[in-house]
């Protein structure tokens, strides 16, 4: 699942996935902006078929928020 | 019979307002709204929406040289009318100062009005009852901004544009609408409207201004774009190869963007008019089309895709 996530991060960013720390903060350390964040949020959304509220998305500071929130 | 535009107008009002307009007056910058939507400038009107109509409507008729005595019908696409009743497009009837009565009334679909006109236009046209159809998207939404509120303020403008439609034997192929419940009140324009009797409990609210939950209406918008996109070519037997260009709504370069990414197609086939006209609803498509209607020739397959409050999308599918 983590390899998933950072697959989907490295091509809405275009970073490279060495970049991608398990706790990078994904707008401070890996330079998204409000909308790349939206646009994560909606391809896991398709990816993993599950629909995330708008209002947890400021939740997900790393990809392990991500991971958390997935497995729950 | 098909439904067939024959030509386009439009007016964009001379006002310019800049991102750089709007640091003066709130917390700010171009960069932000740039990088976040595309838009670098937009119009502010200081006419109101018949009139704004009217004048694209002007400037239909000087392109067409069509006679305005023989206009059957018009219809106007707004979610920013001059006042309950009459209609804008009463108004621009009246101004037009035609020798007959015709019927004309107004479309209120938000930002996919144009598509919600076009249907309509569609089905008068197809079922025999009307050849000659003005259609026109027109939306002062500058009246309606909430210049506290940066994350909306910046996003809008004003405009019009106008069509002329006629039966021919070729034209609008299809055209796909919808209504999705806004449950959540993603996007409104709720108040300034009273109820208020001497006998009711009354209802009072505050003025009126655009009021939206931008993240919830990205990803709505966004998602109806996409699969709006793929299935009107899918229904049609097409592929995107065969569509010369598509009209997209110009709400935010981002939403656009993400669409042309997640389908695939050229970003090229796609016209995009908001960097310096922002969010003008409804008048969006039909503004759009005016700027490339000298690049069409007969027969090249167009589509124009729409989202906006209500929640409303559709998508349609025509030659030009
Ligand atoms: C409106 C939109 C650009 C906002 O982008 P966003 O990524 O959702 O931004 P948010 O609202 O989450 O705000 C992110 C931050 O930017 C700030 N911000 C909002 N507008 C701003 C502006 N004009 N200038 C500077 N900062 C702004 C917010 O205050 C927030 O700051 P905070 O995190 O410190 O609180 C975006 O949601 C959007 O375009 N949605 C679709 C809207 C649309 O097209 N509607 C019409 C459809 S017909």
């Amino acid at each position: 699942m983590k390899e998933k996530i950072k697959g989907i991060i490295k091509d809405i960013l275009d970073i490279e996935e060495s970049d991608i720390k398990d706790d990078a903060l994904i707008v401070d350390d890996l330079g998204a902006d409000s909308i790349a964040v939206m646009e994560i949020v909606m391809e896991i959304e398709d990816e993993f078929d599950v629909e995330i509220d708008t209002e947890t998305i400021p939740n997900f500071k790393t990809i392990n928020d991500i991971v958390a929130y997935l497995e729950k | 019979m098909k439904a067939r535009i024959i030509d386009v107008g439009k007016y964009v009002p001379n006002l310019s307002i800049s991102n750089e307009d709007f640091t003066k007056i709130m917390d700010t910058n171009n960069e932000w709204i740039v990088q976040r939507t595309g838009i670098s400038s937009r119009h502010f009107s200081e006419i109101n929406t018949s009139e704004m109509a009217y004048q694209a409507v002007l400037n239909l008729l000087e392109n067409t040289k069509f006679n305005k005595e023989d206009i059957e019908i018009i219809i106007v696409c707004t979610c920013t009318p001059d006042a309950y009743s009459p209609s804008v497009a009463n108004l621009v009837k009246k101004k037009l100062k035609l020798s007959k009565d015709i019927p004309s009334f107004d479309i209120n679909a938000a930002c996919s009005g144009f598509i919600y006109g076009l249907k309509v236009v569609q089905g008068l046209i197809e079922s025999g009852l009307y050849q000659n159809i003005i259609l026109v998207g027109s939306e002062n939404l500058s009246k309606l901004l909430n210049f506290d509120d940066r994350s909306t303020a910046v996003l809008f403008g004003d405009g019009a544009g106008a069509i002329l439609v006629q039966g021919s034997n070729q034209g609008i192929i299809d055209t796909l609408i919808y209504n999705k419940d806004d449950i959540n009140g993603a996007i409104n324009i709720p108040n300034g409207i009273n109820i208020e009797t001497p006998f009711t409990n009354n209802q009072c609210s505050g003025p009126a201004h655009i009021q939206m939950k931008g993240q919830d209406v990205f990803k709505f918008a966004t998602k109806v774009c996409i699969n709006m996109l793929k299935e009107i070519v899918v229904k049609n037997n097409l592929t995107f190869n065969d569509i010369k260009c598509i009209i997209p709504h110009q709400a935010n370069l981002r939403i656009i963007e993400y669409a042309i990414k997640m389908l695939g197609i050229n970003k090229d086939k796609f016209v995009i008019t908001l960097e310096s006209l922002g969010n003008t609803s409804s008048a969006s498509i039909p503004i759009a089309l005016d700027s490339i209607k000298k690049e069409l020739k007969k027969g090249d397959k167009l589509i124009f895709v729409a989202f906006g409050g209500g929640l409303t999308y559709g998508v349609s599918l025509l030659e030009w």
